[in-house]
């Protein structure tokens, strides 16, 4: 099975000035108006992928400001980004992984003990991403957890994710132009929390081996992504994981 | 009131090398203009910032008007025997059609009777209209003097504050810092109605005409030099 | 041109999906990325001379923390669903702004500020310099009533900008009126005399004040009518005339 790193997902208050600053301080710009649901993501491309498959990052903010102040069950992301930092309250929340083929993800979830997100976007576009083009972005993910995710496993082990439609993933897509943009090259490696035996027992093969990790031992989650530019002067990107700042995640391991 | 700097035209043999030629030796972006003519001539354009100025870069792309000599502009021909771009003129930019056509009258003329336009790929067209226009009388700009247009109400979609491509490590301009120009002072102003120190020109003395211009940008200034309409 | 409507602003619960759904109900095309502080605004161009709707609405729910008394019309305003919340005029020069001002007694919010917060920034950072009038504690918006802008640079023209690419788009040729509510007279007597109202192609209809509708021109097709509520019908400006 070839696991790749696909994305990863930056929460931010307000996504259109956390892209913004990101700009100025890497040179990567970004693409605007995919939405999905509740949230809109500001993307920016890493480039240089195997078979086309760039890795990116999704800014994402909330737009809704009804349904967020009418949902009262407890929200992971909005309580981590609650919590002031010195990145105006930008917080990973997730690395993501991607699989070449359905069969993979079935059997990542069938491992994982989960379910795998349906294809239907289709018949329930609300429930993919968006584009003002029309583009509905087509993707399943697993593992979902229909009761819960296990106590075993922290909130932000990583997502896996199938793309059927490589061409049309959201780091294929050109950015805003903007002066001074840098060309990234790819990613490099990235710092996650927690060991290398966690991570592994999740992925199911060597996490090290099989995609450029290493481990701090800290909350489990995102803490450092560094991209090669083509200028040669690479970029780490350091914000707090999510689950840095959430003492206690079980109230929100509910049904997804 | 003044007339302003509002574009310069660069006349061309390949309009896809020179635009893609100059963004790489200046930084400076640029976006597909579309086509003008009776879809002979394409068009690319760089916004220079400042006040709203623009570098049109112009050539034939219809090979049947390549090879017609009757279908050829003049300053496509100098491009050629140039074996270079050049600086094939400057317009200057006027409020109202009322001081268009107070400008074609000083000149002898009246405002060209057709409107300019380029038909960018997906936008509504570009319009404006230009003078002077003497009929039987040679384009100004093939003796080195600026003409005049008129944008109407629709600045708002002057291509100067378009988009332009996301080519990496570009430059922001800020504007046309200074014109230099064939000729003499007393001779422009002449033709001008106006003092050329508002258009921040200075004068080589060589035949008239636009021999290279500064573009102010984030990082410093940019000198972009080509032959003029008359000389090099 | 003498004063214009400039724009009106569409207060939304969630700027994409409204946009999306304006899209699909009348094939106009918009673009995305530019805020201001908490809000973002989706930009619908409307065509020559130059106007536009700006589908506007929060990004930065953190920021409704801090309650204010406009933050909370806004979520008020967007309980329901989209509602008309401004209609901007326009002018060509500082000296037409400056007359708005005196006759409202008001200042100025000046377009150099250099404060880049203070503006519209959009995704390829470009800040918008923008001056209006007039300057009040409390927007003139929550009263129904217009404001008016001038723009330095006229170029970079939120109406002139390209949008996305959306399904079975039209090229709109412009507004053909705007619906609004209270008389004319009412109107005259907020902006300084009748000649003012006689520039703008506003229909009254009497109802609470703000936009009730805008008919836009379309190549191809019948004009388009996009009604929605005024904010005014969502919370009444009774409320802000203390």
């Amino acid at each position: 099975m070839n696991i790749h790193i696909d994305h990863f997902s930056l929460s931010a208050r307000n996504a259109f000035e956390s892209a913004a600053r990101l700009r100025k301080e890497t040179g990567l710009s970004f693409w605007t108006g995919e939405w999905v649901r509740d949230i809109s993501c500001h993307m920016v491309p890493l480039g240089n992928g195997p078979r086309g498959k760039d890795a990116f990052i999704e800014i994402q903010c909330f737009v809704d400001a009804h349904a967020r102040r009418k949902d009262t069950r407890p929200n992971y992301r909005y309580d981590a980004l609650s919590v002031d930092n010195e990145y105006n309250g930008d917080y990973w929340t997730g690395l993501m992984l991607g699989v070449d083929s359905l069969a993979d993800l079935e059997a990542v979830a069938r491992r994982l003990g989960g379910d795998v997100t349906p294809e239907d976007s289709r018949t329930n576009p609300y429930n993919h991403f968006q584009r003002p083009d029309g583009y509905v972005l087509s993707y399943q993910s697993a593992p979902r957890y229909p009761r819960g995710r296990p106590d075993k496993w922290p909130m932000d082990m990583p997502g896996f994710y199938f793309y059927p439609d490589v061409p049309g993933r959201s780091s294929n897509q050109p950015v805003v132009a903007s002066p001074h943009m840098r060309t990234p090259a790819g990613v490099k490696w990235v710092t996650f929390g927690g060991t290398n035996e966690l991570l592994s027992d999740w992925m199911g093969c060597d996490a090290e081996t099989t995609i450029p990790v290493k481990f701090n031992g800290k909350a489990v989650g995102v803490w450092e992504v560094c991209v090669g530019m083509a200028d040669g002067h690479d970029n780490v990107i350091r914000r707090p994981a999510a689950a840095s700042v959430i003492p206690d995640d079980s109230k929100y391991r509910r049904a997804t | 009131m003044a007339a302003i700097l509002d574009h310069i035209h660069m006349g061309c043999a390949n309009v896809y090398t020179t635009a893609f030629d100059l963004t790489k030796t200046t930084r400076i972006g640029h976006f597909d203009g579309g086509f003008a003519g009776n879809v002979t001539i394409g068009h690319k354009t760089v916004p220079l910032g400042g006040s709203g100025v623009y570098i049109e870069i112009e050539s034939i792309v219809d090979p049947f008007a390549t090879a017609d000599v009757t279908r050829r502009p003049w300053w496509y021909k100098r491009a050629v025997a140039a074996k270079s771009p050049i600086f094939s003129g400057i317009c200057l930019r006027v409020e109202t059609m009322d001081e268009l056509g107070e400008v074609a009258r000083r000149h002898g003329g009246a405002i060209r009777p057709t409107a300019t336009i380029r038909t960018p790929p997906e936008g509504p067209p570009a319009k404006f209209w230009d003078a002077p226009y003497v009929p039987g009388s040679p384009d100004p700009w093939e003796t080195g003097k600026p003409t005049w247009c008129c944008w109407e109400d629709r600045l708002y979609m002057h291509p100067s504050g378009q988009p332009v491509i996301n080519a990496p490590g570009l430059v922001d301009p800020m504007g046309v810092a200074w014109m230099e120009m064939g000729g003499t002072k007393a001779r422009m102003q002449q033709w001008l109605g106006q003092n050329p120190d508002d258009l921040h020109m200075k004068f080589n003395g060589k035949s008239p005409g636009l021999y290279a211009i500064g573009v102010a940008t984030d990082v410093g200034e940019v000198e972009i030099r080509r032959p003029s309409a008359t000389g090099v | 041109m003498p004063l214009h409507i400039d724009h009106i602003s569409l207060a939304s619960p969630h700027i994409f999906r409204s946009a999306d759904a304006l899209a699909r109900e009348t094939g106009l095309g918009y673009w995305t990325g530019e805020w201001l502080r908490e809000t973002s605004v989706n930009i619908v161009p409307l065509g020559p001379p130059g106007n536009f709707i700006e589908i506007s609405g929060f990004v930065d729910i953190f920021a409704l923390r801090s309650m204010t008394e406009r933050r909370q019309w806004l979520l008020d305003i967007t309980e329901t669903g989209d509602h008309f919340n401004g209609l901007c005029l326009g002018v060509d020069s500082m000296e037409e702004l400056e007359v708005f001002a005196r006759h409202w007694k008001s200042e100025i919010n000046r377009a150099d500020n250099p404060d880049p917060a203070a503006h519209f920034q959009r995704a390829n950072g470009y800040i918008l310099p923008m001056a209006s009038t007039p300057v009040t504690k409390r927007s003139v918006w929550m009263l129904g009533l217009p404001n008016v802008y001038y723009y330095p640079d006229r170029t970079r023209h939120s109406s002139g900008q390209p949008t996305h690419a959306i399904p079975n788009q039209v090229r709109p040729t412009g507004i053909k009126w705007v619906e609004v509510g209270g008389t004319a007279q009412q109107m005259a007597d907020w902006l300084g005399g009748m000649h003012y109202v006689e520039l703008l192609p506003l229909k009254f209809n009497g109802k609470s004040l703000g936009v009730w509708a805008v008919a836009v021109g379309a190549e191809g097709r019948d004009d388009i009518v996009i009604r929605r509520p005024a904010a005014s019908d969502a919370v009444p400006v009774s409320r802000f005339t203390d």
